[in-house]
């Protein structure tokens, strides 16, 4: 018996045999079984000490949540290429600056808007397919929808998705605006979205993809999985998680760049972030997520930046603080908000 | 202009898919090399094969998850930080786990909210034995085993686990433990020799014994 128990210590000793149980490969597989050969009286020791090694755990084990994992990787990324971008030349450290500028997703509004035109997304030809389907949504609206084939889609405000039936064995969408993917897995039927320019085209994965007619930009920002994107001028780049592909149409170039989760993605969540954002932006995106209209009333200066952070609020709530801050007075009347100047007291 | 169009290049032909020799035959010694000469693929590498393990690892020392995943991020930053004065490594897992348990460590004194025992960290390293199959070891062996793994004194419980789950060598589990690989050695050699001591004789040897 204890000599037993001491032949069991010597194998569960041996660090080799425990790297063996825990992590074959073919040279120790060689190994080990070329011992119990000539050690067959072993085999028994061998197979309780296998037990017990393969037994051990953790009582507890903690999993990092996927949010948590994608957001610092990507915080880890971009520390990364700050680093590597500060140790290069001055040059250098200019175009990080500008990158991370982009990674912000700064909306950068084009004069005066180029608006929808129901042209940029052209119906299939319709001999060989049945039906088409649009979902539309207005200015202050969100939609949920589920595709065919299982994939979710969450269309932000005045955005809009067409899409052919049959869609499981072709999944070809089309997006105007922005939204949110989440795909099923099919390897054998890839999933493409198709903007104005660009062509994103995916197996399983979930992303975020951001192309308003009206913004010289289209952004891919990939939050699980594996994503190839390319536009009509050829630039094309694979994404994996925590890269944003940027297509800048104005310099004609594809920037790949890392991102916030939160900061991208957070919309479909009820998330609304300001990290700096310049007021005339911060009016903008309320005007679009609450579906208002805001109506300067006497000339006050639309100055400053706004840092805010809000999940679900009310647009009343989120005035409370963006005026307190920028010291300017509001009141809502239906869809409208008008702006004047501070009362002195 | 002709700079910047360069620059852009090169972020352009990022390809993000491990595709170069030294990730597809995880040649952790190539990897860290790459990563302290800057190499964004590497650190990436790094971070999808031990993120979980760190945090999972560092978890069972401390319950506030919040630190906990605060520490592996501040761990992966100073490590970008600092990657021309590190050394070579000889198994990058050891390394990142003994830098997570400083840390956390560390953080945890300074805060002086949890009084540490230096001889362990009383807090954590629950063992579970998990029945994996149905050959080798008795029903009533596992539970012995657990119990008897439950009740040794912190640090051969933690040696266990990094032995047996984690599956670190001695050297490695020392470099983590701060401990010479002879008393790494001695250590496991003592939580062991009390762990064999308790099983069973074969069935067929005779009449079972039930040491306790």
């Amino acid at each position: 018996m204890a000599e037993r128990a001491s032949k069991i210590l010597d194998l569960l000793e041996n660090e080799n045999f425990v790297q063996w149980v825990l992590s074959p490969n073919q040279e120790t597989n060689h190994y080990w079984s070329k011992w119990l050969l000539t050690h067959s009286e072993r085999k028994e020791d061998v197979e309780k000490a296998r037990q017990i090694v393969l037994s051990t755990h953790y009582k507890k084990s903690f999993t990092l949540p996927d949010e948590d994992y994608n957001q610092i990787l990507s915080d880890v990324v971009s520390h990364h290429r700050r680093r590597i971008k500060e140790s290069n030349d001055l040059i250098g450290r200019k175009l990080f600056y500008k990158i991370s500028g982009v990674a912000a997703a700064i909306v950068l509004m084009v004069g005066a808007a180029l608006w929808y035109n129901d042209n940029t997304l052209s119906t299939p030809s319709e001999h060989s397919i049945s039906e088409v389907i649009r979902k539309k949504t207005g200015s202050g609206q969100k939609l949920t929808l589920q595709l065919p084939d299982g994939s979710k889609v969450v269309l932000n405000a005045e955005s809009e998705i067409t899409y052919a039936i049959p869609f499981s064995s072709n999944r070809e969408v089309k997006l105007s605006g922005e939204a949110f993917f989440d795909v099923k897995k099919d390897p054998e039927h890839p999933f493409t979205v198709l903007t104005r320019y660009t062509t994103t085209k995916v197996v399983g994965t979930s992303f975020n993809i951001r192309s308003y007619t009206y913004e010289s930009e289209t952004a891919i920002s990939v939050l699980t999985g594996k994503v190839e994107v390319s536009d009509h001028n050829g630039h094309e780049a694979a994404l994996i998680p925590a890269q944003q592909g940027v297509f800048d149409f104005k310099h004609d170039q594809l920037l790949v760049t890392p991102f916030s989760a939160e900061a991208i993605a957070g919309w479909k969540d009820g998330l609304l972030l300001f990290n700096n954002t310049p007021l005339t932006e911060v009016m903008d995106r309320l005007e679009k997520w609450y579906g208002v209209q805001f109506e300067i009333t006497d000339g006050t200066l639309m100055e400053g930046k706004y840092t805010g952070r809000y999940n679900n609020a009310s647009l009343e709530k989120i005035l409370d603080g963006v005026s307190y801050a920028s010291g300017f007075d509001f009141k809502i009347k239906d869809k409208t908000v008008l702006v004047h100047k501070k009362q002195r007291k | 202009m002709n700079r910047k169009k360069e620059a852009h290049k090169q972020t352009v032909h990022f390809k993000s898919d491990f595709d170069n020799e030294y990730l597809l035959q995880r040649d952790e010694c190539a990897i860290w090399k790459r990563f302290k000469e800057g190499d964004e693929q590497s650190l990436i590498y790094i971070y999808q094969q031990y993120a979980g393990l760190l945090y999972n690892y560092g978890s069972q020392f401390c319950s506030r998850s919040e630190f906990v995943k605060d520490c592996v991020q501040e761990l992966f930053y100073e490590l970008i930080d600092r990657r021309k004065k590190l050394g070579d490594v000889r198994s990058i897992k050891a390394y990142l786990f003994s830098c997570l348990k400083r840390k956390i460590v560390k953080g945890l004194k300074k805060e002086e909210r949890f009084l540490l025992n230096e001889k362990g960290l009383e807090l954590g390293f629950m063992i579970a034995s998990i029945p994996i199959s149905t050959q080798g070891l008795e029903k009533s062996e596992y539970v012995v085993i657990e119990r008897k793994l439950n009740a040794l004194p912190p640090q051969q419980k933690e040696i266990i686990l990094l032995y047996f789950y984690e599956g670190l060598s001695y050297l490695e589990i020392a470099d983590i433990m701060n401990i010479k690989v002879k008393s790494a050695r001695a250590l496991a050699y003592r939580a062991l020799n009390s762990l064999t001591r308790l099983l069973l004789p074969y069935k067929k040897k005779g009449s079972i014994h039930f040491p306790l």
